[in-house]
């Protein structure tokens, strides 16, 4: 069981999961915990010779009932591949899985806020290659959320709508959109190739998207991954980040599928690391020390760069 | 000057009882009786459940895994592929 601290300084939690110490890292192919079990082999998290899309309980969590959760959900029974690479009717399938673990993790008393969110590529720590992604069940309101809910408050109005209502009319930094999403790098970006994809409606949740909208969200997240690989030609290394409204106030299941929450807004947040080919952003002293992120480029110029490459790879 | 543990012009000051730690808000529930069925009634000792339960155009299978934890498969279903 992890230990929550309240750091008094900074004002924010800080989770002590001393167990994740000892959680798988980096295993060969041969003994990936997420690939389906083979006849024969040992058996993997899920004992089952295929699947579509699975979703566990993380065995290392960081939250765990009676106060959160953590749940894995691998893509696809195949080791190889991304999230950009599945097929679109799988990586709209995984939209709908999101969704029902939205509804069903918010519905629980001990789960403020619902996180889904992919770590991708070595360079942000990922320990298991297989495409997956993870959500976390905070039983308290994390930091970032409550800053957007701030940002609600004290412009008067949903902050995405009016952010995504600006970058419309400036267009410079759209790198992609459709008919239901918008995906561009925010003017005050902080990793070089940040992207945030955003519903062009006000929908505070997955819950309140239909079908369509869901379809059009998986198009435009696959749309932006393929564009990152294509970007400088190599596997992409990102965190998305899947920002909703606080499941505070869903008490049961029924309520949560009828939710209409008023704040937050469905959107979904990229923190790519690189800022060329082969260098790194790193978070060090002004970011760390004093919380102020220093760019190196102009979203302005990332966006046209990566514009071009959701292009080409279309 | 007063000790962190001390009183500073007569109020409390710091002391590591009050600063930590520092409970959540709200108390957290109580686990549920064991044996009871836990989000949405999975099946145990590995067996599916056996209602019929979807999202969307997926059909939904619960298992439990050896150690108690929590699986589920989400996949098209035959009337969905047909």
């Amino acid at each position: 069981m992890s230990e929550l601290r309240f750091d008094e300084l900074r004002g924010e939690e800080v989770v002590y999961a001393i167990h994740r110490q000892e959680r798988t890292f980096l295993p060969s192919r041969e003994h990936c915990p997420l690939c389906p079990t083979r006849p024969g082999a040992a058996q993997t998290e899920i004992p089952f010779a295929a699947f579509e899309i699975a979703v566990f309980d993380n065995r290392f969590p960081a939250f765990e009932a009676p106060r959160g959760a953590s749940e894995v959900v691998v893509y696809t029974d195949s080791h190889d591949g991304s999230f950009g690479t599945l097929a679109p009717r799988r990586a709209e399938a995984l939209m709908w899985v999101w969704r029902h673990r939205y509804m069903e993790l918010g519905a629980r008393e001990d789960v403020d806020y619902v996180f889904i969110f992919e770590n991708r590529g070595v360079e942000v720590g990922v320990t298991l290659h297989h495409p997956h992604g993870q959500i976390y069940g905070y039983p308290f309101l994390p930091p970032v959320p409550e800053l957007e809910l701030a940002a609600d408050e004290r412009l008067g109005g949903c902050t995405p709508c009016a952010l995504l209502a600006a970058e419309l009319a400036e267009g410079r930094r759209v790198v992609y959109e459709n008919d239901g999403v918008v995906a561009y790098v925010p003017y005050a970006a902080r990793w070089a190739y940040e992207a945030h994809v955003v519903m062009r409606q006000h929908r505070p949740s997955l819950l309140d998207c239909d079908a369509e909208q869901l379809r059009q969200l998986a198009a435009a997240l696959q749309a932006l991954t393929r564009g990152y690989d294509a970007l400088f030609n190599r596997p992409f290394p990102y965190v998305m980040a899947v920002h909703q409204a606080p499941t505070t106030h869903l008490a049961t299941a029924a309520e949560a599928a009828t939710a209409t929450a008023a704040c937050g807004h469905l959107h979904v947040e990229f923190y790519p690391p690189l800022r060329t080919a082969d260098k790194l952003k790193y978070l060090a002293g002004s970011e760390q020390g004093a919380g102020t992120f220093i760019s190196d480029t102009l979203p302005e110029e990332s966006a046209a760069a990566l514009r071009e490459a959701i292009t080409r790879a279309a | 000057m007063a000790d962190q543990g001390g009183e500073v012009d007569g109020r409390p000051g710091w002391s590591p009882g009050w600063v930590y730690p520092r409970g959540m808000a709200g108390e957290p529930p109580a686990p549920p009786p064991s044996g009871a069925p836990q989000r949405g009634g999975r099946a145990a000792d590995g067996e599916a459940q056996q209602r019929d339960e979807r999202v969307g155009a997926l059909a939904i299978a619960r298992h439990l895994k050896d150690d108690g934890r929590a699986l589920i498969l989400y996949s098209h279903d035959a009337r969905e592929r047909a």
